[in-house]
């Protein structure tokens, strides 16, 4: 792999990280969702994001959560239908995109499953801010079992694409 | 027999006097209470009696001999003994396996008394600070020590379970040194009393009663110290607190009447050993 | 007092076992990363999954050394936990031989996962002699990342500086080694030699000890000492 093939499949991830948060801007929109910022940040990868005001349904949270995903993984269908229309470096640029947003340490999916029930505002947490609430709900949920089948999965996925990588190139 | 003996013990940090010269001794079977105000050198004399600080001068000594030996001493110090990530049964199986005791005896002995049965399978990082000074009081015992040194063993602890747990450290005449910022449950707890004030004894230990009857009178007037009242009372002893005048009030003297002239609002009130510590705090600094 | 070893061992691996994070450290993350840069680069090539076991188990002993003894060491005197322990009728060393004894079980058991890992998903077996290299390595490794780790926490720094510092220390000492690859920048090599970790890779590689290890361990263990005697805690 040279340069070239390496700073071709960043623009390729970057590509697919802004069509990924179209996809979170898209459901916001048509779900009548308040947006109030897209922007950039580099903790803890550099990445694009989206904040908007959040939906108290579990429904629509999880529509939102999950469009992002739902818009590559259709990229990743239509792209593997045209055989990645022969640019093996496009191909690689989806594996690393799909392995950062289905991470168990910082994505969509571990976003949707702290905030899959209510927190709790009664007695010591009244003082709390959200922000520290997720945090706490997050480290509760993180290395238990539910995470430990995501991380898992996810190495399945990474191992899949390893090994089969001559199958869709 | 002394059990303790504390000499001409002076300890100074980066120029900084923390302790002078002080000396003290608790007698067998006693239950000394050292007081006094935060930062007076309650926890860093603790700390030198447990031998955790080496003092620039003087000495300690238990049960007067030269060796300093914790096999019969039991100590608490102010924050718990505990891992964090360990039950509190797990705790206390450790501990019982140092000291070569049988886990259930423990048990049987002491955890009804301390409450231990609802909290043994919790982690210690998960207990609240008055169950952290249970468990904390109940590993200080388990080894039926003659003496106890005790910071702070009072505080956080619930006051329904206070009475029934000094009652078991009293257990077998234990002698006890504690520290205390609860002066009430000194009073009606030690047999003597020491007061501490900038790193110096400023009396010499007392009972609490004897303590009192170093006062002027038994009974106080408190008054707000505003209009220089102070200036009025040539006549009489007082000492000035939190914004307030404490003048000690002998029912025979026309007090009274003086202050009824000046102010209507007054309150009359008992002495007790804040008072005698903070009129000997006064004496010393004016 | 073998009975007080077991149990203060016992309890220092349950308390382990109870930090989740610590686990998936100590115990997942190795294993996972044996797995993706085995199948990544090795797969069909003996020799780096040779290199690769011993590698990891070098990262993890390092890792192991530097941040489950020194910061833990610490705490207890910064919590004061030590002033109660010094109290107990028992030298207080069988206490920490407990916690290097528990840290050397839970390395033991990586290394098993990891071998059986190599046979499982690589078909590579590990020899006898390689094991004996393996169980050297652990040994002498987990002994002077531990007195590293120690000479970083007790060198006065706050706590967040500290583990900030064992981080840096350790990525560096990790990227500069020839844990997971061979290194052909010489810059680098020479950084890489004169940090510990590649001197405990030739024990656990069968190549040989190097006398730089002992110079390593003279020089941190003298670090702590004054350290250790400089440093005043606070109640």
């Amino acid at each position: 792999m040279t340069l070239v093939d390496i700073l071709q499949i960043i623009l390729f991830v970057m590509s697919l990280m802004i069509f990924h948060e179209s996809g979170h801007v898209i459901s916001a929109k048509i779900m009548g969702l308040d947006i109030q910022k897209i922007s950039f940040q580099l903790k803890p990868y550099p990445h694009f994001f989206v904040a908007i005001e959040w939906p108290r349904m579990e429904k629509q949270r999880l529509i939102y959560l999950f469009s992002g995903s739902f818009v590559t993984v259709t990229l990743f269908i239509i792209a593997l239908l045209f055989h990645f229309f022969g640019i093996k470096n496009l191909y690689h640029a989806f594996v690393v995109q799909l392995i950062l947003e289905s991470n168990p340490f910082y994505s969509d999916i571990t976003i949707a499953a702290v905030t899959k029930t209510k927190f709790d505002y009664t007695n010591t947490n009244k003082q709390k801010s959200y922000s520290d609430l997720y945090q706490e709900k997050f480290s509760n949920y993180q290395f238990s079992y539910k995470w430990y089948i995501h991380f898992t999965a996810w190495i399945g996925l990474i191992l899949f694409s390893i090994k089969y990588n001559h199958l869709f190139t | 027999m002394k059990d303790i003996i504390v000499s001409d013990i002076t300890y100074t940090v980066k120029g900084k006097t923390i302790l002078s010269n002080v000396s003290l001794s608790v007698d067998t079977q006693d239950s000394f209470a050292l007081l006094g105000e935060n930062g007076s050198g309650k926890s860093t004399l603790i700390d030198i009696i447990l031998n955790d600080i080496k003092p620039d001068k003087g000495h300690v000594r238990f049960f007067e001999n030269t060796k300093s030996n914790f096999d019969k001493i039991g100590v608490l110090y102010d924050h718990s003994p505990l891992f964090p990530m360990l039950k509190v049964e797990e705790s206390i199986r450790y501990f019982t396996s140092i000291y070569g005791l049988k886990y259930q005896d423990i048990e049987k002995q002491y955890f009804e008394l301390f409450e231990i049965q609802k909290i043994q399978k919790t982690l210690t990082r998960e207990l609240s600070q008055g169950e952290k000074k249970r468990v904390g009081i109940l590993l200080s015992i388990i080894h039926n020590p003659d003496l106890l040194v005790l910071d702070e063993p009072f505080a956080n602890l619930d006051p329904t379970i206070t009475g029934r747990i000094w009652n078991t450290l009293k257990n077998k005449n234990r002698t006890i040194f504690f520290t205390t910022h609860d002066w009430k449950k000194a009073e009606k707890q030690a047999t003597k009393i020491g007061f501490i004030y900038g790193g110096k004894i400023i009396h010499q230990p007392k009972s609490p009663k004897q303590i009192l009857e170093t006062l002027p009178a038994l009974k106080k007037i408190t008054i707000s110290n505003t209009d220089d009242f102070a200036k009025n009372l040539t006549n009489w002893q007082y000492y000035i607190y939190d914004e307030s005048i404490h003048i000690f009030f002998d029912e025979k003297s026309d007090l009274l009447k003086t202050i009824n002239t000046l102010t209507s609002n007054f309150s009359i009130q008992e002495v007790d050993l804040k008072d005698a510590y903070l009129f000997h705090v006064h004496n010393m600094t004016t | 007092m073998i009975k007080i070893l077991g149990q203060s061992t016992y309890y220092q691996f349950l308390m382990f076992l109870r930090i989740k994070q610590a686990v998936f450290f100590s115990l997942v993350f190795p294993v996972f990363l044996f797995f993706i840069f085995g199948n990544l680069w090795g797969a069909a090539d003996k020799d780096y999954i040779s290199l690769l076991l011993s590698g990891i188990i070098g990262m993890t002993v390092a890792s192991d050394g530097l941040f489950a003894v020194g910061p833990v060491v610490k705490e207890y005197y910064a919590s004061g936990l030590i002033k109660y322990l010094r109290k107990l009728p028992f030298n207080i060393l069988w206490h920490f031989t407990g916690l290097i004894l528990s840290r050397i079980i839970s390395l033991l058991f990586i290394v098993a996962l990891l071998c059986l890992t190599a046979k499982l998903a690589f078909d590579y077996s590990v020899t006898l002699s390689q094991l004996l290299d393996f169980v050297s390595g652990i040994f002498i490794g987990l002994f002077l990342f531990s007195f590293t780790g120690l000479v970083i926490t007790f060198s006065g720094i706050k706590h967040n500086s500290s583990a900030g510092l064992i981080n840096l220390i350790y990525f560096i000492m990790l990227f500069t080694s020839k844990a997971l690859y061979h290194i052909e920048n010489e810059m680098i090599n020479l950084v890489g030699n004169i940090l510990p970790l590649n001197s405990i890779l030739s024990i656990l590689r069968g190549e040989g000890f190097h006398t730089s290890i002992i110079a390593w361990l003279l020089f941190t263990i003298a670090l702590f000492y004054y350290l250790f005697n400089k440093v005043k805690f606070g109640r």
